[in-house]
Parts: C-alpha cells; sequence; structure tokens
C-alpha cells in the first residue's frame, strides 16, 4: 500500500481569479466566476474563462507558444518556490512532472488550420512539434522549472489531472522520485466547445450541477499544481487513489454507477479509511442529468447519504483535463480551513438523488475528503485527501 | 523492479506483426491493422492500431483482453479524427457528436476497455520522444505496487501532411504484455524476456540499430520490439537516437517462450 504523501504546496488560476487567494475566496464566498463566452461561437453558453487573459511566455519560449503553454506557465507563478527548494532538496533528476491535459495547443492548431484554409500557408511561425503536441507543454514546463526527472502528459479527458495524480503516487511509492509536481491545465478552445455542443450537454445558462433544473454543463479553462513529496510536513496528505473503468460507452457513464463506487471503493481501501470518516465529497458533477444518476447512485450507496456532497463546476466551469488537479486544491483547502462551499447552482436541489447537498457554506472541520473525477471512455479516478496529521 | 514480457505485437503499414518487420519483407495487403471489420469502419487508425496489436500480445501471452491494466502512450494523439473535425469547422462549423467523443486521447484504450468488458484502470499518456519510455514507466511502476499482468502499448498515426513542416513519420504501434517478476524458477510463467533497470542515460547505449526509413516517438519501441523476437540480451534505448534518454536492460528469461511462435501463427490479432 502506498504511504499517504504529503501536499507541500498547491496553486490554481481559473475563472475565480488569477491567485490561488482569489480563487479560494470567491469559493468561499460562494460567487460563481462563470460568465460570457469570450470565443466567437454559433450557439449561446456561458464560459469559465480566466478573467484576464494568461500573459505571453518569455521570448525564449515564444516558439513554444499557445493559450495552453501560457496557462500552463502562469499557473505555475505561485508553486515555483516550492518547487525550487523540492530541487535544492532532492536534486533535478530526482524530482518529476505529470500534468494531465486534454487539449494541450489545439487552440493554436485550430487558428493556424483556419489560416491555412483561408490563405493557402500555414503561419510561418506554426509548428506542430511545438505547439500542439502534448509534449510541447510539458518542454515548456520542463524548461520553466528546471525538472530534471521523469516528465509526462496524461490525457484520460476530464479525469486527466486526477489521473495524473494517481502516476504521482506512483512515482512516490517506487521511490522513482522524491517529489512530483502533478497538475493540470486546459484552455477554451472552438473544437471542445463546438464537440460538447454537438453532444447537446452545454447549458445555454449558468450549469446547475446537482439541481433538479440542471440544463448541462459549462466548460471553463485553468491551470492547477500540488506538490507532492515522499516526506515532509504539510497540513493535508494524499491518502489514496482509486482508479476504474467503466467499460460501458465512450461518452456516457455507467447507469448504476458501478465503476464510479470502484474507484472511491478503492481509494478509501488503498488508505484504510472507512466511509463513514469521509466528511464531504467534491463530486464530478458537471450537470448532466446521466452523472448525476449515476454518481449519485455511487456516492449514495457506498457512504449513504448523510456525506456532504458538492459541485464546484457552477463556480468554475468544467476544466476537463485541469478538472482533477483544480477539485484536489479545494479539496485540500476544505481540510486545511475547514468549510465546504456551497453546491452552487444546485438550488433547488434534485432531491431524488438522495444526497445531502449544501446550498449555503457550511464551516465544519474536514478530516478527509473524496474528490471524483470521470470521463469520455469510462474513466473514472477518486482522490482521497486528509489532515496532515 | 524486474517485469516479464509474456507477449508482443506489432503492425506498421505492410508489416503486420513483429517477423515481418525483422524479415524486412513486407506483406502484401497488409495495409489496415486487423481489426474485427465493423470496428474498422467506425473507428480512427489510432484504435484500429491499438486493438490489432494488443489482441496480438494477448494472444501469445494467454492473457485475455477483459485482464490487464492497459497504459497506452501516443505522442501525438488522434491526429486524423482531429483534422476530419477541423475541417468539418471549416466547412459548416458543425462537428460531428460521435467524432467528438472518439477525438480524446484515451479514445483507443475507452474503446478496448469497453470491447473487452475490462473494468480495471486505463491510463493514456504522451511524453514527446520520451513517451516510449514513460509508458514503460508507468507500466512496471504499476506492477510494482501489486496486481497482475499491464498491456503496454505505443501507436502514433502519420502526421497529418497539411499541417507538418519537413519529413512526416509514419505509422508505427507495438504493444507488450508485461507481469511481476515473482515466481522465478520452475513455476515461472513462460516469457520472452526479463525487462529491468529502465533510467535515463548521458549516451547511447548503441546497443541496436534503428531502421532509418521508421521514425517518430512510437518508433522507439522498435529496438526493443527487435531484441524480444531475436531472444537478444542487452541495454536497449527506448528514446529516439537524436535524443538517447532513457534505456532499458533486457535479461534472458531463463524459460523462455518461444519467439518464433509469433512468426509461425502469423501473429495476427485472433484473440
Amino acid at each position: 500500500m502506498p504511504a499517504a504523501f504529503p501536499v507541500t504546496a498547491y496553486a490554481a488560476i481559473n475563472a475565480l481569479g488569477t491567485t490561488t487567494r482569489d480563487v479560494v475566496a470567491r469559493l468561499h464566498d460562494g460567487v460563481t466566476g462563470l460568465g460570457a463566452c469570450p470565443l466567437e461561437l454559433p450557439f449561446e453558453t456561458p464560459t469559465g474563462a480566466l478573467p484576464e487573459p494568461p500573459p505571453a511566455l518569455p521570448a525564449s519560449l515564444a516558439a513554444w507558444d499557445s493559450r495552453t503553454a501560457r496557462l500552463a506557465v502562469a499557473g505555475l507563478a505561485e508553486i515555483l518556490p516550492a518547487l525550487a527548494r523540492a530541487i535544492a532538496r532532492h536534486g533535478a533528476d530526482r524530482v518529476a512532472m505529470v500534468v494531465g491535459t486534454t487539449t494541450s495547443g489545439l487552440g493554436r492548431t485550430e487558428e493556424a488550420y483556419h489560416d491555412l484554409k483561408r490563405t493557402g500557408a500555414l503561419p510561418q511561425d506554426y509548428d506542430l512539434h511545438r505547439q500542439h503536441s502534448f509534449g510541447a507543454m510539458m518542454e515548456v514546463l520542463r524548461r520553466v522549472t528546471g525538472v530534471g526527472g521523469p516528465c509526462f502528459a496524461v490525457s484520460t479527458a476530464c479525469s486527466a489531472s486526477a489521473k495524473a495524480v494517481g502516476s504521482a503516487q506512483r512515482l512516490l511509492a517506487t521511490g522513482t522520485a522524491d517529489a512530483v509536481l502533478v497538475g493540470g491545465v486546459d484552455a477554451l478552445s472552438q473544437t471542445t466547445l463546438r464537440g460538447f455542443n454537438s453532444l447537446q450537454i452545454l447549458s445555454p445558462v449558468f450549469c446547475q450541477p446537482l439541481s433538479r433544473e440542471r440544463r448541462g454543463i459549462n466548460i471553463g479553462e485553468g491551470a492547477a499544481y500540488l506538490l507532492l513529496e515522499r516526506e515532509g510536513d504539510a497540513a493535508t496528505r494524499l491518502l489514496g487513489v482509486g482508479e476504474s473503468s467503466d467499460a460501458h460507452h465512450m461518452s456516457a457513464p455507467d447507469p448504476t454507477g458501478e465503476g464510479a463506487r470502484a474507484a472511491m471503493a478503492a481509494a478509501l481501501a488503498q488508505a484504510g479509511v472507512s466511509p463513514d470518516a469521509v466528511d464531504y465529497i467534491n463530486a464530478h458533477s458537471p450537470g448532466t442529468r446521466l452523472n448525476d444518476l449515476s454518481e449519485g447512485l455511487a456516492i449514495t450507496s457506498l457512504l449513504g447519504g448523510r456525506v456532504p456532497v458538492a459541485s464546484t463546476k457552477g463556480y468554475t466551469g468544467h476544466l476537463l483535463g485541469a478538472g482533477g488537479a483544480t477539485e484536489a486544491v479545494f479539496s485540500i483547502v476544505a481540510i486545511e480551513q475547514g468549510w465546504i462551499p456551497r453546491s452552487v447552482g444546485a438550488d433547488p436541489v434534485d432531491v431524488d438523488l438522495g444526497m445531502n447537498v449544501p446550498t449555503a457554506r457550511l464551516d465544519t472541520p474536514c478530516r478527509n475528503v473524496l474528490s471524483n473525477s470521470f470521463a469520455f471512455g469510462g474513466n473514472n479516478v477518486s482522490l482521497l485527501f486528509g489532515g496532515g496529521n | 523492479m524486474a517485469v516479464r514480457v509474456l507477449g508482443m505485437g506489432l503492425w506498421m503499414p505492410g508489416f503486420p506483426d513483429p517477423a515481418s518487420w525483422l524479415s524486412g519483407r513486407a506483406v502484401e495487403g497488409a495495409d489496415a491493422p486487423n481489426a474485427q471489420s465493423k470496428q474498422r469502419r467506425r473507428s480512427s487508425l489510432l484504435v484500429n492500431m491499438v486493438a490489432d496489436v494488443a489482441a496480438q500480445a494477448s494472444a501469445q501471452a494467454g492473457v485475455p483482453l477483459s485482464r490487464p491494466r492497459v497504459v497506452v502512450g501516443s505522442a501525438f494523439g488522434e491526429l486524423t479524427t482531429l483534422m476530419e473535425m477541423l475541417d468539418e469547422r471549416e466547412r459548416d462549423g458543425l462537428l460531428s457528436p460521435l467524432r467528438f467523443q472518439n477525438s480524446v486521447h484515451n479514445s483507443a484504450a475507452g474503446q478496448l476497455s469497453i470491447a473487452h468488458k475490462n473494468k480495471t484502470p486505463a491510463m493514456s499518456l504522451a511524453a514527446g520522444n520520451d513517451t516510449v519510455a514513460m509508458v514503460l514507466l508507468e507500466a512496471i511502476a504499476l506492477l510494482a505496487l501489486g496486481g497482475d499482468e499491464v498491456l503496454a502499448i505505443v501507436a502514433d498515426e502519420p502526421l497529418p501532411q497539411s499541417i507538418t513542416r519537413g519529413h512526416v513519420a509514419g505509422a508505427v504501434s507495438a504493444a507488450l504484455v508485461l507481469a511481476p517478476d515473482g515466481d522465478s524458477g520452475a513455476g515461472a510463467r513462460p516469457a520472452l524476456a526479463i525487462l529491468e533497470d529502465l533510467r535515463q542515460s548521458q549516451a547511447p547505449s548503441g546497443s541496436v540499430e534503428r531502421p532509418q526509413e521508421v521514425d517518430g516517438p512510437s518508433a522507439a519501441i522498435l529496438p526493443l520490439i527487435a531484441a524480444l523476437a531475436q531472444g537478444r540480451s542487452g541495454r536497449i534505448d527506448v528514446s529516439p537516437s537524436e535524443d538517447p534518454r532513457w534505456s532499458i536492460q533486457v535479461r534472458d528469461a531463463g524459460q523462455v517462450r518461444d519467439a518464433r511462435q509469433v512468426r509461425d501463427t502469423g501473429g495476427v490479432g485472433n484473440a
């Protein structure tokens, strides 16, 4: 069984703010970050765009430019000092990096292809390898951070950065690395928004996860990182990671919730934590009826209807590959600061789910928190965090 | 951590298995992966390549595809599907929902799990030139922490000509069924070889030449496939030759599964 690994630093930027402090303050106050979509689209849907565009990359990294790369670097700013200390402590080769993303530089390729169709030529500065590929974002992060150990991107759709936490746990447990920077990054893109629209699951209004009035999902963008180490003092530890596959359908969850339940049960079993000791569940719930029914069954069958269950996608939108890491940060904050955010948009709650969904913030100690991420391909991950001591 | 290689598979255009590739003689008609015709029509080249090499490795290992955890590595993911979506957007702005759901990087891993009712965890990752090495790292870490087999797969489609400058790498896909090396001695499961000591190095091992005509990140697995098929031991590079960072040690398994069996049966995806 892997040990409990301390979370020695964390950071998140998204529609709620461009610093972790702002993000957490607005989550605490129950204020959504959703707003009008900055991209030109032939349909209406709010999005969780960053309040201001991420800064350009340093000149030395200009060849790798994409909005995702900019978000990746902008999100690093607050965690870089802690990462530098970890590199100094352990050596660069003993520090690894695993980051979830679904788009990588997709937005840049959309622009380049549009130019190609319009003018007959690719933009002079477009480079598939440096701007589109998943490895390109990792190269940018490697150059900015100085990390010298294993580096890879995880791309399991909407569970990507939760899945990355599982890989980070394994790198630490096997002694492959002494510290792992783990995170998730995704940017708004035409293809993603039009794709979810084609599936008819985008909400034309602010999304209402866990509400009986839900109308679908909103897409957001952001970056979030955790620094996990083999040893050290921290207020919160990663206690367990549970993973499973539905083996049911590419884009719809198993209606029985069996796969989601298996992931949560595996996280608890790995940590030796009983369901009774879970004080909060950060639900995956992006705002679709099918997901709420499936996840609701999974949660109530494993943990009953007592534990508070909130979705934070009403604050940030669905952050896709950045969602798991972002919601891991929210779960860690719940433990460290002793409050559970109101499930914004959930009122009036879908009572048929049988879950305890808070529509006002709960100021209460949280010993252990589960954070769920489910994805296309039936890919399920549940992360368990607990108090550090 | 040492792991046993129980089976392997390979598909490249004209080469439907490891033996045909090693022989250097392209097989006439082997211009598409050997997937079930219904799936082949509906799915991308990447999904079909993954299905083919997974079936080959599974058949040789005697491990049904309902059982192993799966790690798929692809530097670029579903690029052909992406290009089709970009064309749809340019045409009328409307995307096909089926195409969109199948455009995710983990489409191949997800479809494999659905096809075989495999409910174990499925990973999908990318790491540029280190993609093969990181697939091996993730697979070995999974085995080190418990459980039985892991199916490790790498696959990349040819890059789209229209948005690629210069040389376009061809399609490459390969799979290995790996298992813990816990049972040494007479009770050990027959294996092609034992893999151990995956690590970064400053210089190439130079132990295996890679064919000049095959390149791209996933082609970095070819020296390892060659060593396994030929029963050779030694340290093998698993990064592209221009960036030699990761290598792995291949060791005789003792009770060796006959690699020629793959050639004799044609190595087709008949699981």
